[in-house]
C-alpha cells in the first residue's frame, strides 16, 4: 500500500510537472523510463535516480542555453 | 536466376528476413541472429513452445552458402518454418483472439526471461493462427538478454495489444478500423486523448496510457540514451519479470462484455424452419464433400454452422464475417470445442482488408494472400447488393475471380430478411432479381446443382467456374 502511495504521488507529480515537449525523437525513451516506475520498489529507486539526473540536467540546460535547437 | 523469393513484408529486422524456396517459408539469418537461434534452439522455451504449437515449428534449412548469398552476403544461415494455412492480421481478429495472442506474447517473454532471453519486439503481426490457436511465427525475435537491458517491446505491446484491447473492453470501441489505419498500432498520445476522466479509474489506463504519453512528451528532447541511463541506474531482469507479470494480470482481466440478449439472438435469428435448414445443410455437405480441398472460405459465416460442415471434409476453413460479435462467439466456441481447422476472421467484403504498409506490400489484401478452392456464400448476397449497394454482376464476377467452386444462396425480395433490408429504402435494385442473378451466374459458372428450399424464397446453387 505504501509503495502504491509513493507511485501514485510520483504519477501525479509527473502529470503536473511542466516538462518541455518536442515531437519527434525516439518515443521509446518515456516508455523505457516507465518500466522502471512499474517494476516495484527496486524499479522505483531506479526511476528516482534516473529522473533526478534528468531534472538536474534540464535545469542546467535552461540556465546555460536558452536557444532551442531548430527543427 | 535465383529460386529464392524475398517476402516483401519482411524487412524491419536487419538480422533476419523471410523468403520462399520451393514453396516453403524460410528465414535468412545474420551472424548475430544465427547465434541467437543456436541459443534458442537449446532452450526449454523453444522445445516446449514448438511441441505445444505456441511457436511455429522451425528447423535449420539445408541451403548452401552460395545459394543463400544470392539474396545478400549478409545472410550466413537459414531456417525453414512450417507453413501457416492462411495468413491473417490483427485487424481481422476478434477481441478474444487479440487477447489470447497478447497473453501468449507475455508468456513467451516470461519464459524467455527464465532462460536469459527476451523478444526484441511485440508486434501483433508476429502471430498467426492454426485454427483457434495462436502461433508465434517470428522466431527471429528471440535474442539473448543483455545486462541492464529493459523490455524494449513494451511500447509496441501497448500499441499493438493493450490499447486496442482496453478500447474494446472499456469503451466498446472496435479496434479493427484503427489498427487497419495505423500499421504500428495506437500511440500512447492518441490513447490518452481518447479516454475520459472516468476511464482513468479503470485498470491500466492512467499508468500505461496517460502517464506513458506524458513521459514520452517529456523525454522527447532527450539527448542521451535512456537505455544507457537505465543500465547505469541498476535496471535488472527482475524488473522486467515483475512488469510482464503485472501486465499479464491486467490483460487477463480485460473482458468485452455484451448484453446477453445480443449474444443469444444469434442462435435463433434466422427465418428458416427446421426442415429447410436441414435441407440446406445437406446441400452444403454434398458440395463440401465432393473432393478434399486445401482451403474453403465461408463468406458471411455468422454462427459458423456451415463452416463446420465444410471443415469435416476439407483441410482448412477460413470463416469470414463483418460482424465482430459473430466472429468472437465463433472463436470462443472453436477454442472450447473445436474443430481446430477453422479460422474465424472479421472481414467486411464491401470494405475488405487492403494492401498496406511500405509500398503497399507489408500487409496484403484478402485475395492477394490466398484463393479458396471452394467458397460458401450463404444468405449473404442480399447484404452485399442491398445493404452495400454492390451490383449483382460485379459481385458474381468477383466470386468467379476467386477461381474455385461456389455454393451460393439467392434470397428473393419476397423473403422476410430482404423485406427488412428494404423497409426504409427505395428499391432501386432492379438487378436484384433471380432470373438476372441466374443469367450472370451462368456467364461465369457452370451450375452443377440447384435447389429451391420449401419456403420458396431461397435457392441454393452449387457451381464451378468456367
Amino acid at each position: 500500500m505504501k509503495y502504491m502511495a509513493v507511485v501514485l504521488g510520483l504519477v501525479v507529480a509527473i502529470l503536473l510537472a511542466p516538462l518541455p515537449a518536442h515531437a519527434y525523437i525516439d518515443p521509446n525513451s518515456g516508455s523505457l523510463m516507465l518500466q522502471a516506475i512499474l517494476g516495484g520498489a527496486a524499479g522505483l529507486a531506479v526511476f528516482v535516480r534516473l529522473y533526478w539526473h534528468k531534472l538536474v540536467r534540464m535545469i542546467r540546460l535552461r540556465k546555460s542555453n536558452r536557444v532551442e535547437p531548430s527543427d | 536466376m535465383s529460386n529464392l523469393q524475398i517476402e516483401p513484408g519482411s524487412f524491419r529486422d536487419r538480422e533476419s528476413r523471410v523468403f520462399y524456396r520451393s514453396g516453403r517459408v524460410h528465414r535468412a539469418l545474420s551472424t548475430r541472429a544465427l547465434a541467437d537461434w543456436e541459443t534458442l534452439a537449446e532452450t526449454q522455451l523453444f522445445k516446449q513452445g514448438s511441441a505445444s504449437g505456441a511457436i511455429v515449428d522451425t528447423k535449420r534449412a539445408e541451403i548452401g552458402a552460395e545459394e543463400l548469398s544470392s539474396l545478400s552476403p549478409h545472410w550466413v544461415g537459414a531456417l525453414v518454418h512450417e507453413t501457416i494455412p492462411f495468413i491473417s492480421y490483427p485487424y481481422e481478429w476478434s477481441f478474444s483472439m487479440l487477447k489470447d495472442a497478447a497473453l501468449l506474447q507475455l508468456d513467451l517473454v516470461a519464459q524467455a526471461l527464465d532462460e536469459d532471453m527476451i523478444l526484441k519486439d511485440s508486434s501483433a503481426f508476429n502471430f498467426q493462427w492454426q485454427g483457434a490457436h495462436p502461433v508465434l511465427i517470428d522466431v527471429g525475435s528471440f535474442k539473448r538478454l543483455e545486462t541492464g537491458e529493459p523490455w524494449v517491446g513494451y511500447l509496441q505491446f501497448c500499441q499493438n495489444f493493450l490499447y486496442p484491447l482496453m478500447l474494446t473492453a472499456y469503451k466498446d470501441l472496435a479496434f479493427h478500423a484503427w489498427m487497419r489505419g495505423a500499421i504500428d498500432g495506437i500511440t500512447p498520445e492518441n490513447f490518452a486523448n481518447i479516454v475520459s476522466l472516468r476511464d482513468t479509474m479503470r485498470a491500466g489506463v492512467l499508468v500505461h496510457g496517460i502517464l506513458q504519453a506524458k513521459l514520452q512528451k517529456s523525454t522527447a528532447n532527450a539527448t542521451q540514451s535512456v537505455r544507457g541511463e537505465l543500465e547505469n541506474a541498476g535496471f535488472k531482469k527482475e524488473l522486467i519479470v515483475a512488469n510482464v507479470k503485472r501486465m499479464r494480470r491486467l490483460v487477463e482481466k480485460l473482458v468485452w462484455t455484451k448484453d446477453e440478449s445480443v449474444w443469444a439472438a444469434y442462435a435463433t435469428d434466422n427465418s428458416y424452419d427446421e426442415s429447410d435448414y436441414e435441407a440446406k445443410k445437406a446441400f452444403v455437405g454434398r458440395a463440401a464433400a465432393e473432393r478434399r480441398r486445401h482451403v474453403v472460405w465461408d463468406l458471411g459465416c455468422n454462427t459458423g454452422d456451415f463452416s463446420k460442415i465444410a471443415a469435416e471434409h476439407n483441410d482448412y476453413v477460413v470463416s469470414l464475417d463483418a460482424d465482430h460479435l459473430a466472429i468472437e462467439r465463433l472463436y470462443l466456441e472453436l477454442k472450447e470445442t473445436g474443430p481446430d481447422n477453422i479460422l474465424p476472421l472479421v472481414n467486411n467484403l464491401a470494405d475488405s482488408s487492403p494492401n498496406l504498409g511500405w509500398r503497399g506490400r507489408e500487409r496484403r489484401s484478402l485475395t492477394a494472400r490466398a484463393k479458396p478452392e471452394l467458397t460458401l456464400c450463404l444468405a449473404l448476397i442480399h447484404h452485399i447488393v442491398i445493404t452495400a449497394n454492390i451490383p449483382v454482376d460485379d459481385f458474381v464476377e468477383w466470386l468467379a475471380g476467386l477461381g474455385g467452386d461456389l455454393v451460393i444462396e439467392f434470397v428473393t425480395k419476397d423473403d422476410p430478411m430482404v423485406k427488412r433490408l428494404l423497409l426504409n429504402k427505395e428499391d432501386i435494385y432492379h438487378d436484384y432479381e433471380q432470373p438476372i442473378f441466374e443469367k450472370v451466374l451462368g456467364e461465369y459458372f457452370e451450375v452443377l446443382e440447384r435447389k429451391t428450399l420449401e419456403m420458396g424464397t431461397r435457392t441454393l446453387y452449387y457451381a464451378r467456374t468456367r
